[in-house]
């Protein structure tokens, strides 16, 4: 046991960082782009507030496209753009990179979806007080729907912990790359257990916080 | 809850900002596969970039580096997608096969050499039923395949991906009736190096009957049922893998060629940095 943490400590403590930093910093991205997408897919909808089916029918599309490409040929697909924003297509900061733009439009669709879940009556209501359209998305859309939005924030997060495992193609290392290459391809088992033990303990952490944001922010629970 | 969402921000904000520093030294890419990586260290070994701990062999991975006098810092990822880093990388270690596809062939800076534990052990061999090693027709084929000609054509025909072991003057034993031998390989380049051997082979009364396979499994089944006399296309340890899951009986007759993994230049076009 303590010849086991002496020899990987230092590995499996670097990799639990990168993978934290490669979860963390995409979703922050990935919502800073996919959700102004999500209310766009929503408000743009028939019997929305601003319908615009064309656009709506198009937009749609575009995202429905890129979230069809494999995460891996994604990766690769645009290395050189990933050059521009990090300034090198290798390692954990690099991968932020596809890791943001696979996520942005799955966080659209979370988006859309808790938005769809309010109620009509209550943007007739906001609208009849004589609220425009800006102050219905900021004052009863995204307000209202804040516990869908926490719950599929932690979707989309465990989704792009999921997705780190893939990134050790682009050297970005983190817990999944480590149960890959050293569990699985050397067959030290040892390592393993251990890597997909603190990776369920990850995933339990997080669902575990946004299920009490997400409770406590619910009005039905006041 | 704001103040949580506040603490979840500034976390990774400060994930971020570690995440800026990193290594100073070189970056040199390998393979991320056990096999490739641990030949990558030690054709960096033998370069003396780095030296890994006594005895680890191809077992090696980034974690058995003993000394590390020029402060490398070694990324290892998908074999693939090394060429298409190498801007982002010092130097990256690639298999000629990758290399080659992405038309940087000729920008190799070293190989593995055929005294290489590598080499040695990756090495493609000749392989027939054990038993019949000393036939005349077998000893004639793998004195034709070791002899400096046809080492000489493989050193000239593929660019460095495919490496003679070298010349081995070895008799051609006198064969007074004609015989056909069948013998299975892989397409490239082992059916490729057969071809070549066919009309030499042909002047000593052999006849050669090439057989391709795509797959991997089929050439050893038939040498072992007797279809196949030999075949062509895999190394020592996959022979030995395979011995011991199907219960063959198959062996080794000699090392032809190997496909060596060369070092390739990114921002650092040469090896002057190593003392």
């Amino acid at each position: 046991m303590a010849e086991f943490f002496a020899k990987y400590a230092v590995l499996l403590g670097e990799g639990i960082l990168e993978t934290l930093y490669m979860t963390l910093v995409p979703t922050l991205f990935a919502y800073l782009l996919g959700l102004p997408m999500g209310v766009l897919l929503t408000v743009t909808k028939a019997g929305g507030i601003r319908p615009a089916p064309r656009f709506n029918a198009l937009f749609g599309w575009v995202v429905n496209i890129l979230r069809s490409l494999p995460f891996m040929i994604l990766m690769i697909f645009i290395i050189p753009f990933t050059r521009l924003i990090a300034g090198t297509s290798i390692g954990a900061t690099a991968a932020c990179v596809p890791l943001t733009i696979a996520a942005a439009p799955f966080v659209a669709r979370m988006v859309e979806q808790s938005l769809e879940e309010i109620d009509a009556g209550v943007i007739e209501a906001a609208r009849c007080m004589g609220a425009a359209d800006l102050q219905i998305v900021t004052r009863v859309l995204l307000v209202e729907s804040v516990p869908s939005l926490l719950r599929g924030l932690s979707i989309s997060t465990i989704t792009l912990l999921g997705y780190t495992a893939i990134t050790g193609a682009v050297g970005a290392g983190g817990l999944g790359n480590i149960a890959f290459r050293f569990g699985y391809q050397r067959y030290q088992d040892d390592v393993m257990y251990v890597t997909v033990a603190l990776l369920i303990l990850l995933v339990c952490v997080i669902q575990a916080i946004f299920n009490r944001l997400a409770s406590r922010a619910d009005k039905r629970n006041r | 809850m704001k103040k949580v969402l506040t603490l979840v921000l500034a976390l990774a904000l400060l994930l971020a900002l570690a995440g800026c520093g990193g290594g100073t030294g070189y970056k040199i890419g390998i393979p991320a596969d056990a096999t490739n990586g641990a030949r990558a260290l030690l054709l960096l070994e033998a370069q003396g970039i780095l030296t890994m701990k006594e005895g680890v062999g191809l077992a090696a991975t980034e974690q058995d580096i003993a000394e590390n006098p020029y402060n490398v810092e070694i990324v290892a990822m998908e074999a693939a997608n090394l060429p298409a880093s190498l801007p982002d990388l010092d130097l990256a270690v690639i298999n000629g096969n990758y290399a080659s596809g992405a038309g940087i062939g000729d920008s190799v800076l070293v190989t593995e050499d055929a005294e290489s534990v590598a080499a040695q052990t990756y090495g493609n061999i000749l392989a027939v039923k054990e038993g019949r090693e000393n036939e005349p027709a077998i000893q004639a084929l793998l004195a034709v395949l070791m002899s400096k000609d046809v080492q000489d054509w493989i050193a000239a025909n593929y660019n460095g991906i495919v490496m003679p072991m070298g010349a081995q003057d070895l008799t051609i034993p006198p064969i007074s009736s004609p015989v056909t031998i069948k013998v299975g390989a892989s397409p490239s380049p082992h059916a490729e190096i057969l071809e070549y051997v066919k009309p030499i082979l042909g002047q000593h009364n052999v006849t050669l009957d090439i057989v391709e396979f795509d797959d991997y499994v089929m050439p050893n089944t038939g040498v072992e049922d007797g279809s196949l006399d030999a075949n062509y296309f895999q190394h020592q340890p996959y022979l030995d893998d395979f011995n011991a899951e199907q219960g063959t009986h198959i062996a080794s007759v000699g090392v032809v060629h190997y496909e060596p993994m060369g070092l390739y230049p990114g921002k650092t076009d040469s090896l002057d940095f190593v003392k």
